[in-house]
């Protein structure tokens, strides 16, 4: 009986998510395996891109196998325990946030977090969070309202759409790129699924995730009425203005679809049947040095 | 203070970015009988969802007198932007992308692969 997979050394992200590559073999490994454990063999491992990073870490936190992690290195095992690899940051509704985060003030990373979406100050955590990414990198100031622009209308997507009782995220400066590569993500019933719970679009959507996926970028809201359709800018304005305005990237995955957009290069992509991802995921590169002619204004209409 | 103020940063938070955020500032609202003074200083920050959920509550209180006072560029323009966007009819730029569609693993990634 093989339950074991190696784990691939994933260090870079060459258009972004391309780390997903990488992922999906693994995906498709792990859920071949008909075994409720998995063996996770990290002994060609020396290094992982946060892009890669973070989706393995939720697919471990969500999958319904026992996954055991072998041959990490000590250098590797001290790493993942720092990021809060194996078990992610769980911030309750009770916990402290600046007393659990204000210590990663002068690291180049956040840990994984999980925050339950039922906390009442969700808006302080995402402040939180951005005062510290924002002091690692030493960003130029405009980069500001933009940062609190995507963390704000991504994770109020979480919590209005996902149906999910977790959010995810998590940052690393990357100052060679002088980039912030930021994911966050649920476990929720995906983009598709809130089309389907509310019956919007569905003669043109079907059950196709990608086609949902590029209605949501396209700024078609499940809660959008009839005589009002002021609701749908948080995931099209997001990206337009990370990748038109800041020249960043955007990635994101939800069910059996991805879509990832940089440069001027657009893709979406409808998954094989035998892959599916648990929810949404988002990644975003973010340039910390802002375009001198960027309005911030010019992406929200 | 006079009693129809609401101070939004007090009240809220000076980083508004949750929709719902905007049911708070209905709660209170629903005190008000005749005039409701909106006091934005010390707020920094505030969403587009918040934005748009604040202007169907002023929407829906129509019976008050309701003025913004004390706003910052930041603030001011999104909700002028959203205000605005209310108004006219929505024009979406649908994205000219043709969805690609993989039926194995391995097809999958060979496209992925050839792309990176």
């Amino acid at each position: 009986m093989n339950n074991i997979v190696s784990i691939p050394n994933v260090c870079r992200d060459e258009r972004i998510g391309s780390a997903f590559n990488h992922l999906f073999r693994l995906i498709h490994q792990v859920e071949c395996i008909d075994d409720d454990n998995v063996v996770w063999d990290f002994s060609e491992c020396s290094f992982f891109h946060p892009f890669f990073l973070f989706p393995l870490a939720l697919y471990k936190d969500t999958c319904e196998k026992n996954v055991i992690f072998k041959n990490m290195s000590s250098y590797l095992q001290e790493y993942s325990k720092l990021i809060y690899f194996e078990d992610l940051l769980h911030i309750r509704k009770d916990t402290c946030i600046e007393d659990i985060l204000n210590g990663y003030m002068n690291k180049t990373y956040i840990p994984i977090c999980k925050f339950d979406l039922c906390i009442t100050n969700i808006d302080g955590l995402q402040s939180c969070i951005q005062k510290i990414i924002e002091s690692q990198c030493n960003a130029d100031k405009r980069i500001t309202t933009p940062l609190s622009y995507f963390l704000g209308e991504l994770i109020c997507n979480i919590s209005q759409h996902s149906d999910s009782v977790h959010g995810y995220i998590y940052s690393q400066y990357i100052h060679q790129e002088k980039c912030i590569d930021m994911c966050i993500a649920d476990s929720g019933i995906t983009i598709l699924g809130s089309y389907v719970k509310t019956r919007k679009y569905l003669n043109e959507i079907g059950d196709d995730d990608a086609i949902a996926i590029k209605k949501a970028n396209e700024g078609y809201s499940t809660k959008d009425l009839p005589n009002s359709e002021s609701r749908g800018y948080g995931i099209s304005s997001t990206k337009k203005m990370l990748v038109d305005g800041l020249g960043g990237a955007f990635f994101m995955l939800s069910g059996g679809g991805f879509h990832r957009h940089s440069d001027s290069k657009s893709d979406y992509i409808k998954l094989p049947p035998s892959i599916n991802w648990n929810g949404t995921i988002i990644l975003m590169r973010i340039p910390i040095e802002v375009p001198v002619d960027f309005s911030y204004e010019k992406y929200v209409g | 203070m006079e009693s129809n103020v609401i101070k939004i940063s007090s009240l809220i938070s000076s980083d508004v970015r949750s929709r719902s955020n905007a049911d708070i500032v209905r709660n209170a609202m629903m005190r008000m009988s005749d005039k409701a003074i909106l006091d934005f200083s010390g707020v920094s920050f505030v969403s587009r969802s918040f934005s748009d959920e604040l202007c169907s509550v002023v929407e829906h209180f129509h019976n008050l007198t309701i003025v913004m006072i004390n706003m910052s560029d930041v603030v001011r323009n999104m909700i002028e932007i959203v205000k605005n966007g209310r108004k006219n009819k929505r024009v979406r730029i649908n994205d000219e992308s043709v969805i690609k569609e993989f039926d194995n693993i391995d097809s999958l990634l060979k496209f992925l692969n050839s792309e990176a």
